[in-house]
């Protein structure tokens, strides 16, 4: 009986997660550099950092930040499907709105069904309610997958 | 245009456990590029257990410490002989290289002695017999590398 798909399954899926911080695009750059096969699928995924909190603020300021959030968002996503066409791959900007980043990233990893995870060590810090780390950290002990955790060393 | 695809020197720590068997089988599977990998396998041998022989209140008899260094470097020579066993079967063509110390530091000194482009460590290992909690050197190597890390988890 003939097979269907007679290539081994040498192409993965790769999810990376971005950030407005600079380790994202090192870290995306370092992941074409030294990781890419050609064939594989990659997922730049965004989530947003979410403080705004509709109960504490007036509905004008929330709409005021919503704008401000998604303007990054977009800014964001211009610069890195620009970095993926330079660096001539085809990658899908998916952004995913949710509390827990960490969650929201390994949710995506198993839907995918993801060959690895891509994460920095640093996020945002400024308004995250989370440690710098966690994360990283908690993407790393959830994940179903192997996770590269591209550490800059910073100068 | 044709980027000159470049070298890469891959660091896999390995303690003979079945999550680093399973590391390295993940990176032969859907990593290992023959033409441009230098492939080592780090094993750290942790004397600690052996040197601390006793109890803090009685004094350490030096031969049964001398012996179970000898025991634990006897276990390392056959964890070695295994694991160029298990590079051979998993088509990859690697250097086995032992370390002596503290495994989280013995592999971040080392990455960055062999200039290493990133580290493949298990996030379990020998959990069992080892006094530390599973998962801590794979932490400790993530927090102190310099170059990128993928932690398995099987």
């Amino acid at each position: 009986m003939a097979e269907g798909n007679t290539a081994p399954s040498s192409t993965g899926c790769a999810v990376i997660a971005i950030d407005d911080g600079e380790q994202s695009l090192w870290a995306f750059n370092w992941y074409v550099t030294n990781f890419h096969k050609p064939g594989n699928k990659v997922i730049l995924l965004h989530v947003p950092e979410s403080y705004i909190n509709a109960t504490t603020m007036s509905p004008g300021r929330v709409m005021e930040l919503q704008r401000e959030s998604d303007g990054k968002t977009t800014d964001l996503k211009q610069k890195f499907i620009d970095k993926a066409s330079k660096l001539g791959i085809e990658a899908e900007f998916r952004v995913e709105n949710a509390d827990k980043p960490g969650h929201a990233i390994v949710d995506v990893a198993q839907k995918e069904n993801a060959t690895f995870v891509v994460t920095g060590t640093r996020g945002m810090g400024k308004f995250r309610r989370t440690i710098m780390g966690s994360v990283s950290d908690f993407v790393v002990h959830h994940a179903h997958c192997p996770v590269l955790v591209c550490r800059h060393k910073d100068k | 245009m044709a980027d000159s695809v470049n070298k890469r020197k891959i660091m896999i720590a390995m303690d003979g456990s079945e999550y680093s068997e399973g590391a390295l089988k993940w990176f032969a599977k859907n990593m290992y590029q023959k033409d441009r990998d230098e492939v080592i396998v780090l094993h750290v041998t942790d004397h600690r257990n052996s040197s601390s022989f006793g109890s803090n209140w009685m004094p350490v008899d030096p031969t049964m410490v001398h012996m179970a260094y000898k025991e634990e470097e006897e276990k390392a020579k056959v964890a070695i002989k295994k694991l160029d066993a298990i590079l051979m079967d998993a088509g990859v063509q690697g250097n086995v290289v032992r370390a002596h110390g503290i495994p989280g530091e013995q592999i971040i000194q080392k990455s960055e002695e062999l200039g290493v482009t990133m580290i493949i460590i298990a996030s379990r290992g020998l959990g069992k017999i080892r006094r530390t909690i599973l998962g801590s050197v794979s932490d400790y190597v993530v927090h102190h590398s310099s170059v990128p890390v993928i932690v398995c988890r099987h």
